[in-house]
């Protein structure tokens, strides 16, 4: 008697030390934290909610606190959890593109996780496209890893893996055809450790065990990530294959359907005039799907990043950790900056640190009403998305302004209410252990707060400066508003924009200044407009997140290069503004919001934009 | 006074009270049945941790139905709701074929119990939608039933989720009540 309840102590406890695993510290399908309940058909760990969920699927659930595991299912938990079955049912998964269900809506919940492990929409279906875009890359690391379960000697499970490594053609191959024999595991793994007469499931357990220690749990996590990013910069640039993870195939594809991902590209290339507002709408349905590719795209870079660090992008990039890493707390956001850097060098340069700034403004975003009021940010977001809009979409005196304001809102809206819940909760997930990673940035925290109650003003001030910028260059060559801006920036026009708004502090005249500049170059501001607007559900967060200071650093960096502090003493400025109340702040919304109804005339902009500047005065 | 008027009426208008307890492993199935039977209708259950309770009048009975996680570590707690029970519905999972002799063991064992002695068995054998379901012959067999001694007890086929089964149960429960008890 004394024994088992010896026993069971520590089946306990290794179970409770699978479950601080970071992999296994989030339920797997809605990502809330602490999950209770191991499912032990797939040998994932999820919370409560989800275990009822997975209960009328007839998957097996188990309470961790409230039954008793056998050392075969401990063993199978060991060799399985979360970033397992995450490699197997979310091989297809891309973070930008899909977000997690909300932990609360229990309809939602239901549908995803039918569709994950019902239906296995995510497991490999898409693979065939995948792979043959880039059989090269995946089929190295398939190799590799095919190796390395040899040498492990789990040939068992090789089957089972086969379709997380799987890129090529032949890894495809492979997984069809061991698909049977990975059911058939699954089902030993199930039942073995009920059944305990099964004499296989040992010592399939058991290789399992080895193998996974091999990898360190921990890896695994990261590699993950890694494989994202990957697959991120294989779109971008068609040439990092840094880790060639699997995932990246999948991850190209989504390229082909993802539209806010495509439109960045796109900005970024050249293609240019793709009618707006197709694109917008991709934009706003695809709900700011991009901040989150964006921060996949980060850990790629983290290797590169060191390498190559650029003078002016590395201002940019200092700025940019010190924000985004407490932010984000993932390795991922604090290598944004870096991979975006990479990027640059290849030929897309400016274009690309542009995005990457978004993105760590939309990080910052999701961090934000997490840190502080909630209502208040989203508010804040929302208004400034508007805002931006406004800018972008007063820009362009032609029809795309109105429908891309209001979706991108929309989008913003959304990305505020729903999305970006998902991104906090990936913040607070990653938090955990990457605390002491962002230690060295803990300001951060405290300045998050106040900084973002200065975004609706943080925002618009630079904005103009960004506008200003862009149009100028923008009008000259028909192709890349961002690209060309980026060169002359650089040394050059960098103390212009920023001096100008500088010194006018108000922020009105400086305001006109780039109005005119965007009405006289309209093909330009047409051309700027679009992308600003095709972007806005993200961009715009990332503004409107990052707190004025960081906007400052952030937005001078990317367009003008190296005046970050030039710049922050105007965003101090407007951080006091903004602590004066956060009543003119959504007043300011609202306004902003009315102005942008207006924006197919160009006449109004004008005087939207004086009455927005007024509070300042 | 008042709950003596009430329990007069009661008795001239053959209204019966009980109370139920619905006993059964994890994931039998017995958060769902409580629901369809108080609601008539299928409700999204996450694992019970503790209880839930209900009233459930049928065939003009009242059934307070008690439904007790079935969680391995909260299963020894079911004892405490034991007293002034008048019926027990046991719910099987029929198709977790596995653990079908872990649900005997513990059917034995509350049969044991000497505060159930004198309560009536229901027993549910649920899911039985499922492919490779037990029927309720199986399930007699598995669960031993016919060890039952000196105690009612009947066996349904039960679906909860379709609603099939349930109600019949709840008749046999009220006509034993109604016969046994008076």
């Amino acid at each position: 008697m004394g024994s088992k309840m010896k026993e069971d102590e520590r089946t306990e406890k290794a179970i409770r030390s699978l479950l601080k695993l970071p992999e296994n510290r989030r339920c797997i399908n809605c990502n809330s934290l602490g999950p209770q309940y191991v499912c032990s058909t797939f040998w994932t760990f999820v919370c409560i909610n989800c275990s009822g969920i997975h209960r009328e699927f007839t998957h097996r659930v188990k309470s961790i606190s409230m039954a008793k595991f056998t050392a075969e299912e401990v063993s199978a938990l060991r060799a399985g959890g979360n970033e397992r079955a995450r490699q197997i049912y979310f091989k297809e998964w891309d973070t930008q593109r899909d977000a997690y269900p909300d932990a609360s809506n229990i309809f939602k919940l239901r549908d995803f996780i039918r569709s994950v492990y019902v239906d296995k929409r995510y497991s490999t279906e898409s693979n065939d496209k995948i792979s043959q875009q880039k059989p090269a890359v995946t089929e190295d690391y398939k190799e590799s890893k095919k190796a390395s379960a040899n040498f492990l000697g789990s040939r068992s499970f090789h089957s089972v893996d086969k379709p997380e490594i799987k890129s090529g053609n032949r890894s495809l191959k492979y997984y069809f055809e061991d698909k049977e024999p990975k059911q058939q595991q699954q089902q030993l793994v199930t039942h073995n450790p009920k059944s305990r007469a099964l004499p296989k499931s040992p010592i399939r357990f058991e290789i399992v065990d080895d193998r996974y220690r091999d990898d360190g749990s921990v890896k695994r996590y990261d590699a993950r990530r890694e494989t994202r990013g990957s697959s991120k910069s294989l779109d971008l640039s068609n040439n990092k294959e840094t880790s060639g993870l699997p995932i990246v195939r999948h991850a190209s594809e989504l390229i082909g359907e993802n539209h806010p991902r495509l439109r960045v590209e796109k900005i970024v290339k050249v293609e240019k005039k793709k009618d707006p507002v197709n694109n917008q709408v991709a934009a706003s349905s695809n709900k700011m799907v991009s901040p989150g590719s964006l921060i996949d795209d980060v850990p790629v870079s983290e290797p590169s990043q060191k390498a190559i660090e650029g003078p002016a992008p590395n201002s940019l990039e200092a700025l940019l950790f010190g924000y985004s890493d407490p932010s984000e707390d993932n390795h991922p956001s604090a290598n944004l900056e870096t991979q975006e850097v990479p990027r640059t060098q290849d030929t897309v340069t400016s274009v690309v640190t542009a995005p990457t700034i978004s993105h760590a403004g939309s990080l910052e975003l999701a961090l934000l009403p997490d840190a502080g009021d909630n209502l208040s940010t989203k508010d804040m977001a929302t208004t400034s998305a508007a805002e931006n809009n406004q800018v972008e979409s007063s820009t362009p005196p032609k029809e795309p302004s109105d429908t891309s304001m209001e979706q991108s809102t929309l989008a913003i809206t959304n990305y505020a209410y729903g999305d970006h819940q998902e991104e906090t909760k990936s913040s607070v997930r990653s938090a955990l252990p990457e605390d002491l990673f962002s230690g060295g940035f803990s300001f951060a925290s405290p300045q998050v707060h106040a900084q973002h109650h200065g975004m609706g003003y943080g925002m618009q001030y630079y904005q103009y400066p960004m506008a200003t910028g862009a149009f100028p260059y923008t009008a000259k060559p028909s192709s890349n508003p961002f690209d060309v801006s980026y060169d002359d920036t650089c040394p050059n026009q960098t103390p212009q924009y920023p001096s100008m708004e500088y010194t006018q502090g108000g922020g009105l005249p400086l305001v006109s200044i780039p109005r005119g500049a965007s009405d006289s170059s309209s093909m330009a501001a047409d051309s700027f407009g679009l992308m600003m607007a095709s972007q806005s559900p993200f961009y715009a967060p990332a503004l409107s997140p990052t707190s004025p200071s960081l906007a400052s650093n952030l937005l001078p960096g990317a367009y003008a290069g190296q005046q970050p502090h030039v710049n922050m003493p105007p965003s101090f400025r407007r951080q006091e503004m903004n602590s004066m109340g956060n009543a003119e702040a959504t007043y300011n919304g609202a306004h902003s919001y009315h102005q942008a109804n207006f924006n197919g005339y160009p006449s109004v902009n004008p005087n939207a934009y004086v009455s927005r500047g007024n509070p300042f005065d | 006074m008042g709950i003596v008027f009430t329990k007069l009426f009661s008795s001239v208008f053959g209204n019966k009270e009980a109370r139920i307890l619905v006993l059964g492993l994890d994931n039998a199935g017995k958060t769902t049945i409580l629901y369809r039977l108080q609601m008539g209708e299928v409700v999204s259950t996450i694992p019970t941790i503790g209880f839930n309770v209900e009233t459930v009048q049928y065939n003009n009975i009242k059934f307070q139905v008690w439904d007790l996680g079935g969680q391995t570590s909260i299963r020894p707690y079911w004892r405490c709701y034991f007293p002034n029970t008048q019926a027990v519905i046991y719910v099987v999972d029929s198709s977790d074929t596995d653990r079908i002799g872990v649900a005997k063991e513990e059917f034995h064992a509350i049969l044991e119990e000497e505060e159930l002695k004198g309560a009536m068995v229901l027993i549910f054998a649920n899911k039985q939608d499922l492919p490779g379901a037990l029927d309720d012959a199986a399930v007699t067999e598995a669960l031993e039933l016919h060890k039952i001694k000196s105690r009612q007890w009947a066996i349904f086929k039960t679906c909860a989720v379709k609603g099939e089964g349930l109600f019949e149960g709840l008749d046999w429960l009220s006509n034993t009540l109604k016969s046994g008890t008076g």
